[in-house]
């Protein structure tokens, strides 16, 4: 099967995996249809290795081979040999291959929330697991379950086992999927983007205690994500995938010093950083039509901005730029050259400070939520999402605002553009207009000045208008135009986002996601709003498709002086993107200001927090102490300053009175007791964690 | 003219009956422009089941046409054959009207024999005393005066099974189609409602809905036959107002989720008014459920129909309908000899058309899950 003997990953002594040429097929009618092709690597006892690639190229699919749980009848290995501690697993039996999951090979998934059982108690299911391998009697495993929830850090272990998935927290849930892929020690754990539905705090507590079983027990890891930063921080190996094709495979470090496949280039370009703050980010085109390569040839080569012609008949050639270092690439020349220079580099936005006009002014807004328990059930106490917020966005800027989910970020976009009433507080439109007390008469007009885009792209758009339609409903909701003008809108507003006129007919499936969530801002851009409310609009986007709706943002914004308030929790995104910043904690702004200035010099313990959590691309690392603990109820948030149950700084004052705003620098503030001003030179104290002032 | 005359008249109901037809054409011609639709319909395609059973449905639905539309046509006297004309004008008399299929079918209709005869007989179950033979009178089996023209026999009053069951296919329809047609936009208009808007207008409707679930459907329908007389409409109208909870909670709660999804919220957002947001956004995206639930429903609706005749609450004894055929069968099975025609005939044809419905419901069911959609 293999076109050449791939000796890319010559296999080590003493692997726990060892992968080669392997190919994975999907029944597609009567013929079958390549998605993993010749793919090989070997992992070591104790090893990370990431596997990287953007959706569909084949990570999951090769994991979920390796493990053998690959969909009968749709998929089949149609080549190659998965060897796991010497032995080749295709030789197994389906029944001997059950009885190797779980016990020595095991698997973590993305969606903490669907991988456990709803109606069963998290000690009944971790004994299932260790008593179906026959690890132990009954009586033992609850010792043993209670031992699991410890190793993997989740307090009052002994009292959780008798809860049920949904009174856990998303963390919680994803360190008890830890404790039963563990639970029987396995010599490989293979973990599907375990960290991506979380947040970077709770990421980083997972990740510490990936790396603690790591050291501890020996146990291999296959490591599948998108997050390149993750990958730099954690990863020992780095294996890069495309269209099914494994084209670079190097350590950590060689593979972000020194990248040399073409896609490995482009795709670290595209990730969002302070340092790319003006340029545009890298974008990978989709692949050019009408081209048809061999099928042995490189994957990437429709794609390859440096292609040539020999890419799409021939097999790509394997180098070693370095030892360990393999990258599949015709062009042996590629390490050198150059990519071309930044994509024109735009000029810098004009200063954002007090100059230009302020279009939304939100002061003390709140939005609590009622709590009625049955028909008759007494009044609770409401739980408080956002609890006295004052925002201000004025013409052309971009405010970020970021924080843990659960935060009340979203409730706050939802607020400004209405789709919830605030129980409090005002919010003002840049020539006075108050918004909140307008009933939803008079309020229609005015809802086009501030739009909202959103996170999903599978659910912006309704599946059952075409593109066009979707597009129309605000010029008709607003009666905007002549139906022959509106016509023309839908056809300029596509243009603008880089869709073809054809595109209008079209129904949402047929589009990719990148696509819909640009359909999601031609819907929002086409009745000109002033301000538009982006909520986490490229989280669940590849880093490439990512990076063409932020260079798409960006354009707009330079061209139509949006406004945005764009709410993430990706930092990275917020040092590329933003130019103020406010951090976000249960219901509260804790600190405001300048993004070049937040990010450097964070003042609030919080945000020093959510700033060392957060993996860096540029390999700098800051860690400080990984917030422990999860975010508290909003329904009765702590009394005094709402961070101090978790803050590594409070002292009594925090528990007892609310902090106020402290002043630092220009337009930046902090609402902590203990934040301090930067000295002369402009740099904050570098060691706030300074106990010894506390009482 | 009061509505139930309206529609009791020959005039009435072929408006009626055009009215449907015209409702089914435009609303097929609706879903062939949408693409989902069109998509599902490819998947149903390919299910021979689902297109065997649409046949078979389609026959059934032909005979309850034929058998909706009529006109009245001039009374012919019975001893000349020649048409009655009023003493006094000279105006010919109209009968009171016979549906298309009393038309096709008045061989059927007029063979009518004494009493019980078996399928295809030649003599009726009863016997005659016949002549003086050299031993006495000796009973014989009475001669038929069509023999061997009922392919399901007669029954008691002679008159032929299979005419019987045919007539009955027209309640059956009426009742699953009417109810079906009743209960339907009541559960989603209201379950819409309840979803979108909530608060109030949910909890009343909630409300409203748990009282009508807690009372027994056959208590209900009963006592609404008891206020408003025994008939066709008065049980379809019994039954619809019976049957809309389970579906309402159902689009309630689909409304609910869908209520939240970002495309909605984006609509709001840009202030399109609240009922363009049901029309467009709600409707279009529960309508799977609904035509599933229908389908479903309309072959439940049947059943329940010769249930509550049987019981003597369904439809009044001048109407045909399986249900009163197998409250026939109740006498007829002790009988010696069994007569076990008419049983057989009406769950056969029962058989026939709620099969058919569910097997297209499942098949209908599949092709409009997203999660199994293939293509």
């Amino acid at each position: 099967m293999s076109h050449h003997e791939s000796n890319a990953v010559a296999a080590p002594a003493g692997a726990v995996l060892e992968v080669s040429g392997l190919t994975v097929g999907f029944r597609q009618g009567s013929a079958l249809r390549t998605v993993v092709r010749d793919v090989s690597f070997s992992l070591r006892r104790g090893e990370l290795l990431a596997l990287v690639g953007e959706s569909g190229s084949g990570k999951s699919v090769t994991a979920l081979a390796v493990m053998g749980l690959l969909p009968e009848g749709i998929a089949a290995v149609s080549g190659g040999s998965v060897r796991f501690a010497g032995q080749d697993l295709g030789s197994l039996s389906p029944e001997e291959r059950r009885r190797l999951r779980g016990r020595r090979l095991s698997m973590i998934f993305q969606e903490p929330m669907t991988a456990l059982n709803p109606v069963m108690t998290i000690g009944q299911q971790l004994a299932e697991t260790l008593l179906a391998h026959g690890q132990c009697g009954r009586r033992e495993a609850r010792a043993r379950a209670v031992r699991l929830l410890e190793e993997v850090g989740i307090p009052a272990a002994a009292t959780r086992l008798r809860d049920y998935p949904h009174q856990l927290s998303g963390g919680q849930r994803q360190r008890v999927m830890i404790a039963m892929a563990l639970a029987c020690r396995p010599e490989l754990l293979i973990a599907d983007e375990p960290t991506t539905a979380l947040d970077v705090t709770v990421q980083a507590q997972i990740m510490e205690l990936l790396n603690r079983l790591r050291r501890q027990l020996g146990t291999a890891v296959l490591f599948i994500t998108h997050n390149l930063a993750l990958v730099r921080e954690q990863a020992d190996r780095v294996a890069v995938m495309v269209s099914g094709q494994l084209v670079e495979t190097a350590p950590a470090a060689e593979l972000f010093r020194r990248p040399c496949h073409p896609y490995t280039r482009l795709l670290l370009r595209s990730v969002p950083s302070a340092a790319g703050r003006h340029a545009a980010l890298a974008a990978i085109d989709a692949p050019r039509p009408g081209v048809s390569p061999h099928p042995a040839a490189c994957a990437f080569a429709t794609r390859c901005p440096f292609v040539q012609d020999t890419c799409l008949t021939e097999p790509p050639g394997d180098q070693t730029p370095a030892p360990d270092h393999h990258v599949r690439c015709r062009r042996p020349s590629m390490f050198d050259v150059a990519l071309a220079a930044d994509g024109a580099s735009e000029e810098p936005p004009p200063a954002v400070g007090d100059g230009p006009r302020a279009v939304l002014e939100a002061r003390g807004l709140q939005v609590w939520f009622p709590r009625r328990a049955g028909l008759f059930g007494r009044r609770r106490a409401p739980v408080r999402a956002v609890d006295g917020v004052d925002l201000t966005l004025r013409a052309g800027e971009t405010l970020a605002l970021v924080g843990e989910s659960g935060c009340g970020k979203t409730t706050v976009g939802k607020a400004l553009v209405r789709l919830l009433r605030p129980t409090g507080g005002s919010v003002r439109l840049g020539d006075g207009t108050e918004l909140t007390r307008l009933d939803e008469h008079a309020l229609r007009p005015l809802r086009r000045r501030i739009q909202m885009i959103f996170q999903d792209p599978f659910s912006s758009l309704d599946p059952r208008l075409m593109a066009g339609e979707s597009l129309l409903e605000g010029l008709d909701a607003q009666r905007i135009g002549t139906p022959a003008e509106r016509r023309a809108v839908v056809e300029a507003l596509l243009g603008d986002v880089g869709l073809p006129p054809e595109a209008a007919g079209r129904y949402p499936h047929q589009f990719s996601g990148g696509q819909r969530q640009r359909l999601g801002l031609a819907r929002a851009l086409a009745v000109a709003p002033d301000i538009i409310v982006c909520d986490e609009c490229t989280s669940a986007l590849d880093v490439s498709v990512q990076a063409q709706m932020l260079n798409l943002l960006r354009r707009l914004q330079r061209r139509l002086g949006l406004a945005y308030l764009f709410i993430t929790h990706d930092l990275s995104v917020v040092s590329y993107f933003a130019d103020r910043v406010a951090v976000m904690y249960l219901g509260r702004i804790v600190e405001e200001g300048p993004a070049a200035e937040v990010l450097a010099h964070p003042a609030h313990p919080y945000t020093r927090a959510l700033l060392a959590a957060a993996p860096r691309l540029d390999g700098e690392s800051r860690r400080g102490p990984v917030l422990q603990g999860d975010l508290p109820s909003p329904g009765c948030p702590p009394d005094g300053c709402r961070f101090h149950p978790r803050c590594p700084l409070a002292a009594d004052e925090c528990r007892l009175r609310e902090p106020p705003r402290r002043p630092l620098a220009p337009a930046h503030w902090a609402a902590c007791h203990r934040a301090t001003s930067p000295d002369a030179e402009g740099n904050f104290p570098s060691r706030l964690d300074n106990r010894a002032t506390r009482d | 003219m009061t509505l139930a005359e309206a529609l009791g008249s020959w005039t009435g109901q072929n408006l009626l009956t055009l009215a449907l037809a015209a409702l089914a054409v435009w609303g097929g011609w609706r879903c062939s422009r949408r693409e989902h639709w069109r998509l599902a319909w490819r998947q149903l395609r390919r299910r021979r089941a689902a297109m065997a059973s649409l046949v078979i449905l389609s026959g059934y639905l032909l005979v309850a046409l034929l058998d909706s539309v009529g006109w009245r046509s001039p009374a012919v006297s019975p001893d000349t054959g020649e048409p009655l004309r009023r003493p006094d004008t000279g105006e010919v008399v109209l009968d009171g009207g016979r549906s298309a299929l009393d038309h096709l079918l008045s061989g059927l209709r007029r063979r009518r024999e004494r009493s019980y005869s078996a399928p295809l007989a030649d003599t009726g179950l009863a016997m005659t005393r016949m002549g003086e033979g050299g031993r006495g009178r000796v009973a014989v089996p009475e001669p038929l005066r069509f023999p061997g023209a009922h392919p399901l026999g007669t029954d008691r009053v002679g008159e032929d099974v299979l005419y019987q069951a045919l007539k009955s296919i027209r309640t059956g329809m009426v009742i699953g189609v009417l109810t079906t047609l009743l209960a339907v936009p009541l559960a989603l208009l209201l379950g819409i409602l309840s979803g979108y808007f909530g608060g109030w207008v949910d909890d009343l409707l909630q409300y409203v809905c748990i009282v009508l679930s807690s009372i027994p459907t056959i208590l209900f329908i009963a006592a609404f036959m008891l206020v408003f007389g025994q008939g066709l409409p008065q049980l379809c109208l019994a039954m619809g107002i019976a049957s809309w909870t389970g579906l309402y909670r159902l689009l309630r709660g689909e409304t609910l989720r869908l209520r939240e999804a970002d495309y909605i919220q984006a609509a709001i957002g840009l202030g399109v008014p609240h009922w363009r947001i049901l029309l467009r956004h709600i409707v279009p995206n529960v309508m799977h459920l609904v035509l599933i639930t229908a389908i479903l429903r309309f072959s439940s609706e049947v059943l329940a129909e010769a249930a509550l005749t049987y019981l003597g609450i369904g439809v009044g004894a001048d109407t045909y309908s399986w249900g009163s055929m197998i409250n026939d069968a109740r006498t007829e099975l002790t009988r010696e000899p069994l007569v076990w025609w008419k049983l057989t005939a009406a769950f056969a044809f029962m058989l026939g058309l709620v099969l058919p419905a569910n097997l297209l419901g499942d098949a209908v069911r599949d092709a409009l899950d997203p999660r199994l959609r293939t293509e």
